[in-house]
């Protein structure tokens, strides 16, 4: 009797161990495309967070899953899977795999985590394999830079974030006898007094996720004040250049002049970026700074008068200088697995390339009127929307500085977000919040 | 027949091996891992510095850190007056004789409880709006527009004003649970009560709160556990903002891992956490059992 029991109990502890160890089957990768039958046995697994779901209204995933078909058309002996997720998802798997060092053979990597993933050595450099591609002169300056470690190119970046475009309702600026956006602050902070009469904002922010206010106006701000070099040195980290420099400071008492100047909304800190978008839909704000993705978010919120009348500029520069760049870069690459070899390698290097590289780029601009990383010329606009086109027009121009989020390190970012908040406020002074944001610069060296 | 009854104390334990293999593992593991995670220098990669217990030594002193906690404690606070003590009053008027419509007072106050912390952010925070809220136009209707603002932007308010629906939406579940151990009362014990003058506010404090002290205690409990892990209405209300205004510690140490990549650091967090946490609970639950146990020995 007591025998039985005691193997009654052994049992059960088997049974429910072996059930735990039976849900391997595989559930969370997503359409494997690869129908066709692999030959020599080469097979690719690509993760990444473009999904067949969202296709219709993502153009950059439309693209690459484009691309990837087109490959595997042209490859078809080479089994590719595709594993995909959500973008957030996709971050907390990636970061975890890394931490294994049990990588795909080729996956996506943010420009902010290629210190840490270059230290561990879970990237295969594309240098060799770049020196040879056809269409290597055809990018733009500085599109590597944020994937480059000692001069090892470590990824393909596949999307251009640019993140300060000034959106502006032209009639409104008129009513108050402005052309066009202003060239220099002076008149903003005017005008912004006048439009506070008739019950409009200037500028419209929506900071409750706290990163719009440093991304998209922070970033070319502070570049005007800085210059290239002080940026450059803070994300390489070298401690040449500090955050308490005057000239950061000074960028920082320009933003807090803007909120005290009452240029925004009053509730800025409360709404979302997405809703201030919508503020300048309704005509409830002269202007609105945000990054390309607004051109299709304004295209769908804005009434057809504001729509007519939103036309596309950059920030004036600072004490009249040149105001000829904004801030935008790559903050996505596709990474390569260090540990591929032989065939496998070069398979995984003619994938990447022919997914992302030049192919994808003229696709994705002739297709969707996108800036990419790549120089596209000739590229007919006429069949674009009119807004699209004079992105095109502006946007297509100016130089692009870094997206301080893009390139930063995450944690230096997550003290300035929050800190600007409360400069924005005004319960916090510039010359504080340098202070912390440099203290937590510290900790990285 | 009385051996047969009797299991050896071998087999109870084998018996109960499966349950606590997945216990251990679910519960135990997880902890264990955060406490060996919070000795290290870890973002996430395969690098990870052992560092000893300086991340720990980090998370008392910082300044952020400390903010968060005093913030839950506040919350706590607030909660247990607003969230019990309305709570207690709701459920000793609905057990009164002269209430009507029992039962529909009773789903009408549970029903904030059933929503998802998300919809009472967007509903709260369409009431603080600026330019749409409830409060503001109200404001504007009697004629104080001046006073208008955006609520949630006002660092030194937004406290308060995150505790009102925190305290709104779960009123409803103690009222319930208060209520249930009302009903166990004996009623005989409230007319012999009423026999004797007791009335109103006596008949509250010196019958039914007694009679229903352990019940309150474990309401407490629950209270003071669930403000120290609070996040999902924060993060939907403020997302602890302006600044770190309304952060509290489970968003802090969310956003430390997730956001800034300091896992080793963002684990020791969760550590200290979990420890003040245990401490307020326990702490409280000694002093309310000796506090109500002492007051049972005078009798």
């Amino acid at each position: 009797m007591k025998k039985r029991m005691s193997v009654l109990a052994v049992m059960m502890v088997v049974a429910i161990s072996l059930g735990a160890c039976g849900n391997k089957a595989d559930t969370g990768s997503g359409s494997g495309s690869g129908s066709a039958k692999a030959k020599d046995g080469v097979e690719l697994t690509i993760s990444h967070y473009y999904l067949e779901e969202e296709r219709e209204s993502n153009a950059v995933g439309d693209s690459y899953l484009k691309m990837v078909e087109q490959w595997q058309e042209e490859n078809p002996e080479i089994k590719v899977t595709q594993q995909t997720m959500s973008q957030a998802d996709y971050a907390t798997k990636i970061q975890a795999q890394a931490a294994v060092n049990e990588m795909p053979d080729i996956f996506m990597v943010k420009g902010s985590w290629v210190d840490n993933f270059a230290e561990n050595g879970v990237m295969a450099p594309i240098n060799e394999y770049m020196d040879k591609y056809e269409h290597k002169d055809q990018f733009k300056n500085g599109v590597f830079d944020v994937a480059t470690r000692d001069g090892q190119i470590y990824g393909m970046p596949n999307q251009l974030s640019l993140t300060s475009v000034v959106y502006y309702n032209e009639e409104l600026w008129k009513s108050i006898g402005y052309d066009k956006f202003p060239d220099n602050w002076e008149d903003i902070f005017a005008a912004a007094e006048k439009f506070e009469e008739q019950g409009i904002s200037t500028i419209a922010l929506g900071n409750k996720d706290k990163w719009p206010a440093e991304s998209c106006l922070l970033s070319t701000l502070g570049d005007r004040y800085t210059g290239a070099e002080w940026t450059n040195s803070i994300i390489n980290k070298d401690g040449n250049a500090k955050f308490t420099d005057e000239a950061f400071v000074k960028a920082l008492e320009h933003l807090q002049k803007m909120s005290t100047g009452k240029v925004f909304n009053p509730d800025f800190n409360t709404i979302t970026e997405t809703q201030s978008a919508e503020y300048y839909s309704q005509g409830k704000a002269a202007a609105f700074i945000s990054g390309h993705w607004s051109v299709s978010a304004i295209s769908s919120f804005a009434e057809e008068p504001v729509l007519k009348n939103t036309r596309i500029a950059i920030l004036p520069g600072i004490d009249g200088s040149k105001s000829d760049s904004i801030s935008g870069g790559c903050g996505w690459y596709f990474a390569v697995n260090k540990n591929l070899t032989g065939e496998k390698l070069d398979a995984a290097m003619d994938f990447l390339f022919k997914t992302t590289g030049y192919e994808m780029a003229k696709y994705a601009t002739e297709t969707y009127g996108m800036i990419t990383a790549g120089q596209i010329d000739d590229v007919d606009t006429t069949s674009f929307p009119q807004l699209t086109q004079d992105f095109i027009d502006i946007i297509g121009k100016v130089e692009l500085t870094p997206v301080y989020d893009l390139q930063m390190d995450g944690a230096v970012i997550e003290v300035m977000n929050t800190g600007i908040q409360d400069l924005l406020n005004n319960t916090k002074t510039p010359q504080e919040l340098a202070a912390e944001i440099q203290a937590e610069q510290d900790k990285l060296q | 027949m009385k051996t047969c009854l009797k299991i050896k104390k071998r087999t109870m334990f084998l018996y109960l091996l499966p349950g606590m293999l997945w216990y251990s593992f679910i519960v135990f593991v997880p902890i264990a891992l955060a406490i060996y995670y919070g000795f290290f220098n870890w973002n996430g990669g395969a690098k990870m510095d052992f560092i000893g217990v300086s991340n720990f030594l980090e998370v008392i002193q910082d300044k952020v850190f400390q903010k968060s906690l005093y913030n839950n404690i506040y919350l706590t606070v607030v909660c247990l007056l607003g969230q019990i003590g309305i709570a207690f009053l709701l459920a000793f008027l609905l057990n009164g004789r002269h209430i009507r419509f029992k039962g529909f007072h009773r789903v009408m106050g549970y029903f904030p409880a059933v929503l998802s912390a998300v919809i009472v952010g967007f509903i709260w925070n369409l009431i603080y709006d600026y330019n749409y809220g409830l409060i503001n136009s109200l404001l504007s209707l009697i004629g104080m527009g001046d006073k208008a603002q955006a609520w949630l932007n006002n660092d030194k308010l937004v406290l308060p004003l995150v505790a009102i629906p925190l305290v709104w939406q779960f009123i409803g579940y103690y009222m319930i649970i208060l209520m249930s151990a009302l009903a166990s009362v004996d009623p005989q014990i409230f007319e012999m009560a009423e026999i004797d003058g007791a009335a109103g506010w006596k008949k509250a404090v010196y019958i039914t709160l007694p009679l229903i002290k352990n019940t309150l205690i474990v309401c407490v409990t629950l209270c003071i556990a669930g403000n120290m892990k609070i996040f999902d209405l924060i993060y939907a209300l403020t997302g602890g903002g302006p600044g770190y205004s309304s952060s509290v510690m489970a968003m802090y140490a969310y956003k430390t891992s997730f956001l800034s990549y300091k896992m080793g650091y963002g684990s020791a967090m969760s550590i200290v956490i979990l420890i003040a946490s245990l401490v307020l609970v326990a702490g409280s639950r000694s002093i309310l059992l000796r506090f109500t146990g002492g007051k049972e020995h005078e009798e």
